[in-house]
């Protein structure tokens, strides 16, 4: 399918982002090429080719077992909340989402 | 010589006879950094008084016997997507200009634990996302070599202030490259680990499957220093590989007799720069005068490696890049009218051109319709490229050959060509898509006198015959002995 305007402005709703006219226009002619680029890759045979197999290959790489469930230490509230909120925030603060 | 020039083990022994203390030491990097960094701009954010407080502090920890790491009050710096805590790590972007990480990364710990002298954190590209360091939200960092031209990227900081001297050592990361290119592009030695072998606890994600955190150095043996106190299990990352490590440093042996070594024919096609393609002939050379057997192999899907790598890359990123509404961290866009505009303007405010195209490509090829035919068709393609790469190394020990077709090119040729900066990635992306570990050495220069990179590729965790076959070359070769001339 094409990159049209329309195409590119479905994606941006869908990741969050917000284009103003220049950059959507620069993304439909970017998107598009980098695209058909990435078309190339039909050519290429991969029948009988299991889309989870990449990770067979590193069985040592990846944890097996989880570990317990153990209490552990917390971080500081004051530090990982945003650096805007109120000193004394215990909670971050978003706009109103209910009326 | 000059301070700045020696590396981590002439440091070392200068510190343990006290010929210099650390603090000394560090004070010199900090005042060249004062003079360099307004022109190369290497750095994002300069810790001067951290710096120094530690430089004192590993100093007194040295002198009562109870710190003898080789990394000990060596001045350092850091890629500026690995979390420090206290310390500001922006990614190099808007988004996250305010953030102060709560914790260190793993591998921060480690070399804290060793002694490590942290001088600062270092320029990239946005999120890690470029080739070239131009896509930085901060500044534009300087190749030392020729300051017109780029350092290279994503890490192209840290591959500047180790080539020009700013930093003894430096972390970047490589998820497509993005360590090996700017070494080859600044001369300097590069490793990207096997996947799993150093922990990615508090690297800023990007793409996870393939992310990778590495040292830039200027010789082989500081690399086998820096491997050696960073590699290890951490429980933080669930990709964390539980084999024991082995030294190193054991590894450093001259002689690479019967060794087999192969070399892509697609590695050295007409795409590659000229003297890029000689300097890697002329490698293979080296290593066959020193008895090792080099001989012409091929990687069939190489023409599909590019793609298959910016799919996954794309689609982790997408899904990744999530995290940032500004809610918990980031930018914050000012005055929302509801939720969904507080989240969309906080995002398109803070992410820059370059990030907001890698979340629109990966929000793409993972939508619904088309995540058949580009996401899970890349992952096939990525288990037929490593099954390619089980069979060369079923008969090789290491494949070399270029790390980039070409060598560091001038600010703003190829930023608004993404198709061709994306492209200009194929030798070193099929190392990230199997896992396998990478290393970049100087192997000879341009007619410009540019630094050209030998690109060596080994078998998942053999780092060991990687860093013998680096060194080797090393140790009877003399390109990694020049220096870019600076005006100081």
């Amino acid at each position: 399918m094409a990159i049209t305007k329309e195409v590119i402005e479905y994606i941006a709703m869908l990741a969050r982002l917000q284009l103003d006219e220049d950059e959507e226009n620069n993304m439909v002619s970017d998107i598009s090429r980098i695209i058909s680029y990435f078309d190339k890759l039909k050519e290429l045979d991969t029948s009988n080719i299991d889309a989870m197999e990449f990770l067979s290959v590193d069985e040592d790489v990846f944890d097996k077992a989880l570990r317990d469930d153990v209490i552990g230490k917390s971080y500081d509230r004051r530090e990982l909340l945003h650096p805007e909120e109120e000193k004394d925030s215990e909670y971050f603060t978003v706009p109103r989402v209910v009326e | 010589m000059k301070l700045h020039e020696y590396t981590i083990t002439q440091l070392h022994e200068l510190i343990s006879k006290k010929e210099v203390s650390v603090p000394e030491l560090t004070r010199y990097m900090l005042d060249r950094i004062d003079r360099l960094d307004s022109n190369l701009e290497c750095y994002i954010t300069v810790t001067q008084k951290h710096a120094m407080e530690r430089a004192e502090s590993v100093q007194k920890m040295i002198d009562e016997g109870v710190l003898n790491s080789p990394l000990a009050g060596i001045p350092m710096a850091i890629k500026d997507n690995i979390c420090t805590k206290g310390i500001p790590t922006t990614c190099a972007s808007k988004m996250l200009g305010n953030f102060v990480p709560p914790y260190d990364a793993h591998v921060v710990k480690k070399l804290y634990d060793n002694g490590a002298v942290v001088l600062g954190k270092l320029n990239m590209d946005e999120f890690a996302m470029g080739s070239s360091t131009e896509s930085s939200y901060f500044k534009k960092t300087k190749n030392p070599w020729d300051t017109q031209r780029v350092p290279g990227g994503s890490s192209g900081g840290s591959a500047a202030a180790v080539a020009a001297g700013e930093a003894i050592y430096a972390l970047g990361s490589d998820t497509g490259g993005s360590i090996r290119q700017p070494a080859s592009f600044c001369g300097c030695v590069g490793l990207k680990p096997t996947y799993g072998l150093v922990s990615r606890f508090g690297l800023v994600a990007y793409a996870s499957s393939f992310d990778q955190i590495g040292p830039l150095t200027k010789t082989v043996t500081d690399c086998a220093l820096v491997l050696n106190a960073i590699a290890g299990h951490d429980p933080m990352d669930l990709t964390s590989s539980r084999r024991q490590h082995p030294d190193y440093t054991k590894a450093l042996i001259n002689d690479v007799k019967g060794m087999k070594i192969g070399i892509p024919r697609e590695f050295i096609a007409d795409n590659v720069q000229k003297d890029v393609r000689d300097a890697v002939l002329n490698a293979a050379k080296v290593f066959s005068n020193l008895g090792a057997e080099c001989e012409e192999i091929s990687i069939p899907s190489m023409e599909y490696v590019v793609p298959t790598y910016y799919i996954i890359a794309l689609a982790e990123a997408s899904s990744n890049l999530a995290r940032y509404d500004g809610v918990k961290f980031g930018y914050r866009a000012a005055n929302p009218k509801d939720m969904l505009d507080f989240c969309m303007r906080s995002r398109s405010e803070g992410f820059g051109t370059e990030v907001k195209r890698r979340i629109l490509l990966g929000t793409y090829v993972l939508s619904s319709g088309y995540y058949d035919a580009y996401y899970k068709k890349a992952l096939k393609a990525r288990a037929l490229i490593i099954r390619q790469f089980n069979k060369i190394f079923e008969k090789y020990d290491i494949i070399i050959g270029p790390v980039a077709p070409t060598t560091a090119y001038k600010i703003g040729e190829k930023i608004n060509d993404p198709v061709q900066m994306y492209m200009e990635d194929i030798f070193t992306v099929p190392v990230n898509i199997a896992g396998l570990p990478a290393i970049s050495i100087s192997c000879g220069f341009d007619s410009s006198f540019l630094p050209i990179g030998l690109q060596i590729i080994a078998n998942r965790f053999d780092e060991p015959t990687l860093i013998r076959a680096a060194y080797t070359f090393e140790q009877n070769t003399d390109f990694h002995k020049a220096k870019p001339s600076l005006d100081e």
